[in-house]
């Protein structure tokens, strides 16, 4: 079978996850599509030699963002996808994710086109991810993707926390930040108060989709 | 010592002794002359005392407090001689002049052994003794001659009365092995004084010659008898006590009767040094000026024995202590020079043992202290008094804080473990289970759908949607925790009452939902807002939520209800949860605030006490209504605000 999307043939699927009954669940949506699902059993110790290897006998990825607790992969799912998108390899994330992994998933957010909860995770919402990327790849970013220098206003720093307010964005919200996410030379000189610029895809409709890029120092 | 119905007036005294006796004629010329003694203190008695006694005038007042007063006496010279005269006191009171009464002696020739000694009655005592005068006498009597010495020719005071057995056995406890410190110095008979101070073993902590204890360099002689003075001093501290056979209740209450610092001259006690209230060396002011490692009346006992067979001492005449000669004078100073010099050295090794223990945890918080303290040693002495107590009573009360602080930390830790534990599994759930039966029931729907549409709809569809709500409301309840434990929510900052309550109504809303609970709000214009972390505030909404919900458990209304409810007055929101619940029942409105208390047997009691102390952090006060207007309880809390 197989589908090929934007001239793209996608014939397998390899699955990803470290628990093994959300594998098998996950494969239940791809065994319903057009595409033939290779569940990623074995726990693998090198992400590289994995993704120059087993990768390519795949045609897209499907991972859950949650990998690291049993022996299974030494990133999690957020970094495996970035990878695959620099290698121009289709890869959805299908997680639930909390307060505490935004930050996480969002350091990679630029390349990961699309997250999808399990609930949203179906045949034909796999197939529109996958298209989504590909698109991506051929340099057709949708516009709630794509970044635009804006003007960021630092409200506070708590320890590793940074709170600021894109007004460009959303005026009211205020949006935390890891520090160590922060090119060097930022976290240098960056205090409360202070204003600054960055490229950030304001047209993000959820403060968790929103990413930070080209950030500029004063 | 006898003493019979005396608890009414008319009563008698009866004291017997075994002693060698008067015949007739010491009778006339000595025990009824006032003013002279026949005794002579610098005669020592076959049996090595020092005679007491001089004038006669206390014996006279004491033998004037009955209607009569009766001797009998066997001389030990005469043991088959029986001497007695009774004093009929109203014939002075009506006779011109003392001569007029006639005192006979009647003589009786008994044969055989009698047993030498007098008898003196006073009879129809004036006056009734109450119990707590007969402990008194109990206690002057035992303590009278040196009970703390072993000394086997020593008095035996012995009064026929149970509160005397009583204090008999307490007295013969000694507790001495329980002081902590054991002070015994002395004066030899040059007026040269040494001390030493012993543990609890009996090893010698610090000894000290005449100058230690006198100060460098002063070697004048002390003018007085030879005397020793021994202190035991008992540090009442409970964890002290956990290792020893005697508790520190017992020790307590010996102090209690026969604490303080005794002065025997010639093995008979001279009231009123040592006696409750009396403290003749200043051991209580020194302390109060000086708490450190000094000991006070409550916490020790002390016995100075004089030996003072010069009469070097002089009673006054109302027995109330000696004349306040250079003499006693030089006694008071040694005994005080020995107690500061214990003092002294009692704090070196304090302060040698703060040392090692601030090289092992240097905590500021202690440094800070003592800095203070130093500083405090420096001022004037007139500010210093003032200052150091109100130090030291700042410092209690920090103690007690500190004390208190510790207790909660305790309690919280055990909220934050049974916190962390739901929070963990509540990831662990949302991760993974909830993955699984969300994408294996979407896969059933999908696939009933496409397998077997025919009964799609009338077999599968209710089913599956079951699932998919339960899966929902278990999604709802494992953010709801993880929600709480945001970090952002630590943060402080401008806190809408409004927002956070309806947030966490919104989060509670599956919960409510699942119980049928209608909850509804009324709250006042605008929005409140104080600034505070949202979590303290949110920790307050959420427990009473909880709180109603438990009790809505008992709720026999068709229709559950909540109602929250705010009220802005001036720069205070009142914010009160209704329920129609059975209110507060089986537990007093005030206790609903303790931790561990709790009507709910699957409750923990803490959830109330959260909400007092962090409403108490917010500078607000809490207040419950045991029935309310739903019915069942209002609990609720004032909250200072900075705007609407």
């Amino acid at each position: 079978m197989g589908l090929a999307i934007k001239g793209r043939q996608i014939d397998r699927i390899i699955v990803i996850d470290d628990d093994k009954y959300g594998r098998e669940s996950s494969g239940f949506a791809v065994e319903e599509s057009p595409f033939e699902p290779i569940i990623q059993e074995r726990g693998i110790t090198n992400l590289n030699s994995f993704l120059e290897n087993d990768i390519n006998k795949t045609d897209a990825v499907v991972s859950d963002h949650h990998l690291k607790k049993r022996n299974y992969f030494p990133e999690n799912g957020a970094k495996v996808v970035y990878e695959c998108y620099e290698r121009q390899i289709p890869a959805v994330l299908v997680t639930r994710f909390g307060e505490s992994e935004i930050n996480e998933i969002r350091k990679f957010r630029e390349k990961i086109p699309v997250i999808l909860t399990p609930g949203e995770f179906n045949p034909h919402t796999l197939i529109s991810s996958l298209e989504i990327c590909i698109n991506e790849f051929l340099g057709n970013r949708r516009p709630e993707r794509v970044a635009w220098r804006t003007l960021i206003r630092i409200e506070d720093i708590v320890d590793n926390n940074i709170f600021i307010f894109i007004p460009g964005w959303n005026y009211e919200v205020s949006i935390s930040i890891n520090k160590q996410d922060l090119p060097q030379e930022i976290r240098n000189v960056i205090k409360a108060d202070m204003r600054l610029h960055a490229k950030v895809n304001v047209g993000a409709e959820r403060s968790e989709d929103l990413f930070f890029k080209d950030w500029e120092a004063k | 010592m006898e003493l019979e119905d005396i608890t009414d007036e008319g009563g008698t005294i009866t004291i017997h002794d075994s002693g060698k006796g008067m015949d007739a004629n010491e009778i006339n010329n000595g025990w009824l002359v006032l003013g002279q003694s026949s005794k002579s203190i610098k005669e020592i008695t076959p049996l090595g005392r020092t005679p007491a006694g001089s004038k006669g005038l206390g014996r006279l007042a004491a033998l004037r407090m009955g209607n009569t007063a009766y001797l009998r006496s066997v001389p030990k010279s005469n043991l088959e001689s029986e001497f007695q005269l009774t004093i009929n006191w109203p014939q002075f009171d009506s006779a011109d002049i003392v001569e007029n009464v006639q005192l006979p002696i009647t003589h009786n020739h008994l044969p055989g052994n009698l047993t030498h000694g007098s008898t003196i009655s006073i009879r129809g005592l004036k006056q009734r003794i109450s119990e707590r005068d007969v402990r008194k006498i109990a206690r002057g009597l035992i303590l009278l001659a040196d009970p703390f010495d072993d000394d086997p020719a020593a008095f035996k005071p012995i009064l026929r009365s149970p509160e005397f057995q009583e204090m008999e056995v307490l007295v013969s406890k000694r507790y001495f092995s329980d002081a902590d410190y054991h002070l015994f110095a002395s004066v030899d008979q040059t007026g040269h004084a040494s001390a030493r101070v012993m543990d609890y073993l009996g090893q010698t902590l610090f000894e000290a010659t005449h100058e230690d204890i006198l100060g460098k360099g002063n070697t004048t002689i002390l003018n007085c008898p030879a005397t020793t003075f021994d202190l035991w001093s008992f540090i009442l501290n409970s964890t002290m006590f956990t290792s020893r056979t005697n508790s520190i209740t017992e020790i307590r209450d010996w102090l209690k009767d026969f604490g303080g610092v005794h002065l025997y001259q010639n093995g008979l006690r001279v009231n009123p040094y040592g006696n409750p209230g009396n403290d003749w060396l200043n051991m209580n002011l020194s302390r109060a000026r000086s708490p450190e490692e000094r000991p006070s009346t409550n916490n020790s006992i002390g016995v100075v024995r004089v030996s003072d067979s010069e009469g070097l001492l002089s009673q006054k005449t109302d027995r109330a202590g000696f004349i306040e000669s250079d003499v006693f004078h030089e006694i008071r100073i040694f005994c005080q020079a020995a107690l500061d010099w214990m003092a002294k050295e009692r704090i070196g090794v304090a302060e040698f043992k703060r040392q090692k223990n601030r090289q092992k945890s240097s905590s500021a918080a202690t440094e800070t202290r003592d800095r203070v303290q130093q500083s405090i040693s420096k001022l004037n002495p007139a500010d210093r008094e003032e200052i150091e107590e109100l130090f030291n009573k700042y410092d209690k009360a920090t103690q007690a804080e500190v004390k208190v602080l510790k207790a909660e930390v305790q309690l919280y830790r055990t909220l934050s473990t049974a916190g962390i534990t739901a929070a963990t599994f509540s990831h662990e759930s949302r991760g993974n289970p909830l993955k699984v039966i969300t994408q294996a029931i979407n896969a059933i729907d999908r696939r009933t759908k496409e397998y077997f549409p025919a009964n799609y709809e009338a077999v599968f569809a209710k089913p599956i949607q079951s699932i998919l709500n339960g899966v929902r409301s278990l999604e709802v309840l494992g953010t709801a925790t993880l929600k709480l434990l945001s970090h952002e929510k630590r943060r402080i900052t401008r806190v809408d009452v409004h927002n956070v309550i309806s947030n966490v109504r919104d989060m509670f809303a599956p919960f409510f939902e699942g119980r049928d609970i209608v909850v509804e709000e009324d709250f006042a214009a605008g929005h409140p807002y104080f600034r505070s972390s949202e979590a303290a505030f949110e920790s307050i909404i959420t427990n009473l939520f909880n709180n109603s919900i438990a009790a809505l458990e008992n709720s026999t209304a068709e229709q559950r209800r909540i109602l929250i409810q705010t009220v802005v007055q001036e720069n205070i929101v009142k914010i009160s949860v209704h329920d129609n619940g059975p209110g507060i029942t089986g537990i007093n409105v005030k206790d609903i605030w303790l931790p561990g208390e709790t009507t709910n047997p699957n409750g923990t009691g803490l959830g109330l006490t959260i909400v007092r102390d962090a409403t108490t952090d917010l500078g607000g006060s809490v207040f419950a209504i045991e029935n309310s207007l739903l019915g069942g309880a209002e609990i609720g809390v004032e909250l200072p605000i900075i705007g609407i």
